[in-house]
Formats: C-alpha cells, sequence, structure tokens
C-alpha cells in the first residue's frame, strides 16, 4: 500500500492527530499531506500531527469544506500518506511574505539541490512535480506562479487556503502555522504522474479581446482593445453595459494557452474598471466563456487521463464550483469520480498549474 | 523586416525545453500568461518593438540569452 487516505472528524487538532495516529499504525509515513477545516485552528492541526509522525515531512491547508475518497465533508480533516512504495524523496520549504516582490531562484535552487540539482530533475522531468498551498489572504498568488514557473521546469500543482464560518486561513509545513505565505513540497515519485485541470467553462465567443490597460498586481481590469472592458465585454455577451454584473458568474473570462483555458473570475465593478479574482497581465488575449457542466466534464477529464490504477489522486477543486454543486445536488456524483480512487482534496480558494487559475478543479495524481 | 518575433518565441521554447517536449508546451503557457499571445505571431508578422522589449525580459528572466 502505497498510499492512504482518511477522513476524521475530531473534537480538536489533539484529537485529530491521534485518530490519524491509530488509522496509519501500520503505515510508514514518508509525507503526508492535509486539508483541515479552519474550525481546527484553535490549536495548530499540523504541530499535533508532527507530534505523532516525527518523521515524516508534513503539509496542509485550512479548507472551507473538504472531500476524501467519495466523501464531501465539512468540519473536518482529510489525510493523504505515501510511503516509499509511492515517493522515493520529498522536500517542503514555506515561503513568506509573498505580497512583497519575490526572488524564488534560490529557494528553487535549493529544492532542486536536494535531489541533486537541476541537471538530475530535468533529466528525470517525469518523476519530479511539486507540489504548492497559498495562503489566500495575500492575493499575491499570480505573480508567485510567474515567478516560480520562471525559476523552474518542475511542474506545481495546488490550491489557496480556504476557510469555514470562523475565516481563518491558514498553510501549514512541518509543525509550523503560516499565513501570507506559500508552502511548496517537491515530491520525487516512484512512479511518476499525471496533472490534469478541468474548468466548468469553455469558450463562449471565438472573439479574442486584447487587453490593452491592466493592473495585474491589484487585478483590476481597464481597456480591451483600447476601449472600457464593460462595454466590450457587454458587446460580446449582446447586452446592455448595466446589465453585465449579471453575468459575471455565468460567463467569466478565460486565457486559452495551447487548447487549455485558464479561468479568470470577475469580483466587482469599480471606477473605470473590473476587479478579478486573477489579475491579467497587458498584451493577453482573452475569450469569453460560459459555465459548462461540471460532473460531465470532470469525468470526461479524469476518463481521458486515468486509464491505469493510480496510488493516489490530490484535487484542489475551487470553492466556486463546490457552491455550484451544492445549489444543484451534484457533490454525490462528483463524488463518486474520486471516488473511484484514494483521493483527498478541498474546495479551494484559487487553484494552482502553471499559474494561478479560478473556477477549476487542478488535480495530481500520483501513479 | 517582419517575422523577429515568431523567430524570439521559437528560440526561447527550444532553448529553454531542451528537446522535452513536455516542457516546450508549459514554456509556451507560461510565455501567454505573461501576456505575450505567442498563436498570433508567425514568421511573417511585422515587428513590434514593444513586444520584442518584452520577449528580451522574457528571455532574461529564463537565464536565456537570445
Amino acid at each position: 500500500m502505497a498510499i492512504r487516505t482518511i477522513s476524521i472528524k475530531g473534537a480538536d487538532s489533539q484529537d485529530v492527530a491521534k485518530k490519524a495516529e491509530e488509522a496509519l499504525k501500520d503505515f510508514d509515513v514518508k509525507f503526508l499531506l492535509f486539508f483541515a477545516s479552519s474550525c481546527y485552528d484553535n490549536s495548530n492541526p499540523a504541530e499535533e500531527l508532527k507530534k505523532v509522525f516525527p518523521d515524516s515531512e508534513i503539509i496542509g491547508s485550512t479548507s472551507h469544506s473538504e472531500y476524501c475518497d467519495s466523501d464531501y465533508t465539512d468540519h473536518s480533516v482529510s489525510i493523504m500518506a505515501m510511503d516509499k512504495d509511492s515517493i522515493e524523496d520529498v522536500c517542503v520549504r514555506a515561503v513568506e511574505n509573498i505580497d512583497k516582490e519575490i526572488e524564488l531562484r534560490d529557494v528553487v535552487e535549493d529544492m532542486e539541490a536536494h535531489f541533486g540539482g537541476n541537471e538530475e530533475v530535468f533529466s528525470n522531468f517525469d518523476k519530479y512535480v511539486g507540489l504548492i498551498l497559498f495562503e489566500s489572504g495575500a492575493k499575491a498568488e499570480e505573480v508567485f506562479m510567474d515567478r516560480l514557473g520562471t525559476a523552474t521546469d518542475i511542474l506545481f500543482v495546488g490550491g489557496s487556503s480556504s476557510a469555514a464560518e470562523n475565516n481563518i486561513s491558514r498553510v501549514y509545513a512541518g509543525d509550523k502555522v503560516y499565513t501570507g505565505a506559500a508552502v511548496l513540497a517537491v515530491l520525487k515519485t516512484v512512479n511518476g504522474y499525471d496533472v490534469l485541470k478541468t474548468q466548468s467553462a469553455c469558450v463562449m465567443s471565438e472573439r479574442k479581446l486584447l487587453v490593452t490597460k491592466s493592473d495585474l498586481h491589484s487585478r483590476v481590469l481597464y481597456e480591451f482593445d483600447n476601449r472600457p472592458c464593460g462595454e466590450v465585454y457587454a458587446e460580446v455577451l449582446g447586452v446592455s453595459v448595466d446589465k453585465i454584473q449579471d453575468y459575471f458568474v455565468s460567463n467569466p473570462l478565460g486565457i486559452v494557452a495551447d487548447g487549455e483555458i485558464f479561468v479568470r473570475t470577475f469580483n466587482e465593478i469599480v471606477e473605470d474598471g473590473i476587479t478579478l479574482h486573477c489579475g491579467i497581465p497587458e498584451g493577453s488575449e482573452i475569450n469569453v466563456l460560459k459555465i459548462g457542466n461540471i460532473v460531465e466534464d470532470t469525468k470526461q477529464a479524469l476518463d481521458s487521463v486515468v486509464t491505469y490504477k493510480p496510488a493516489g489522486v490530490i484535487n484542489f477543486n475551487c470553492l466556486y464550483r463546490t457552491f455550484e454543486m451544492l445549489n444543484k445536488q451534484l457533490t454525490k456524483p462528483y463524488c463518486e469520480l474520486f471516488g473511484r480512487y484514494p483521493s483527498i482534496g478541498f474546495s479551494t480558494g484559487g487553484e494552482a498549474y502553471l499559474g494561478h487559475i479560478n473556477e477549476t478543479s487542478t488535480v495530481l495524481i500520483i501513479k | 523586416m517582419a517575422g523577429q518575433i515568431y523567430n524570439m518565441i521559437q528560440k526561447i521554447i527550444t532553448e529553454k525545453s531542451r528537446g522535452n517536449k513536455v516542457i516546450a508546451n508549459s514554456v509556451k503557457t507560461k510565455i501567454i500568461l505573461k501576456g505575450v499571445a505567442i498563436d498570433k505571431y508567425t514568421p511573417t508578422s511585422p515587428d513590434d518593438m514593444a513586444v520584442i522589449q518584452k520577449l528580451r525580459d522574457i528571455a532574461k528572466e529564463f537565464g536565456l540569452i537570445i
């Protein structure tokens, strides 16, 4: 058994750790990934887990709601434990103050050096994969992912923390807790991995809109094709400008790269522009999207990639998608898709794969 | 002169990926997400100094000299 998944509800973090220790007593945990409802943050769940798994590398995030195998839960902790049969080695680092201008070259070099250096990683690209967990309060994921992608060839998959009703957002590495930070783990897998990304949206209009004025850092979009963005967006939809807010959820924006859609969702109209949940650099070409069928699209995406029996599957599923599934009572058929594999996931405040994405599910499949 | 942008894009992708197809695809996507709509440039596209400078900056970030 190379990967185990467990879902725990406990009185507090200590109780959760005790239950995890019991559930994994015959399993040699090399790496432990957890998604814990923020209701457990009155004590640090990573610290408690580290006490019972002192020799394991641990990373985690707070969550609004959790997935484990075929279950959707809240106020719980989903745990994935990996042993040496699934990962040969792992290197964990935390990067703090990610809202400041960051230089990631040293961190990446340090992580690659852990495995023998850049040439080793490049030559065995199909074995190395990264996990990334952002504390979402920093709102700096797009710049971080850009810098990370520039500094390394390792593919990083992950998401941003979310929170239950107490609104506490954290990420964890080792026994430490972080805000305004990103936690990275590079895994050297034994049998390789696959990554997939599926979004509940497809291209509505083939018309390409050139972003001619935007502020990437503050996530404000001002102009398409040298005209106010709201005016052009309304034109594509065929509605009046004063009605565009009604279409923000059903018709997000997307950058199409090599056939893959990178969704950018709207936040709100501000003076002269519209704020998004992910900044877009000037020079980008955008399509207006329409929302599709989450369950069908996810099934198709999983079935096209996971044509073997995976050791484990990690699903970073956008919180918006969770809300939509709850509204349409689709969580059961959605979870049944992931119940086919040992899997965990959580409802994310943003997803990561090559860049920062919205309204998407990024999935890491460990072979 | 035309085609400079196309040639720069191809050079960045080729040098950065060193023949690895998966990395080549991820480099393409990374450039697009940095704000260069690479698919619209062909060997006959007119040269645009702003885009050329942006690509020079991207190449430098990747540690490449083009």
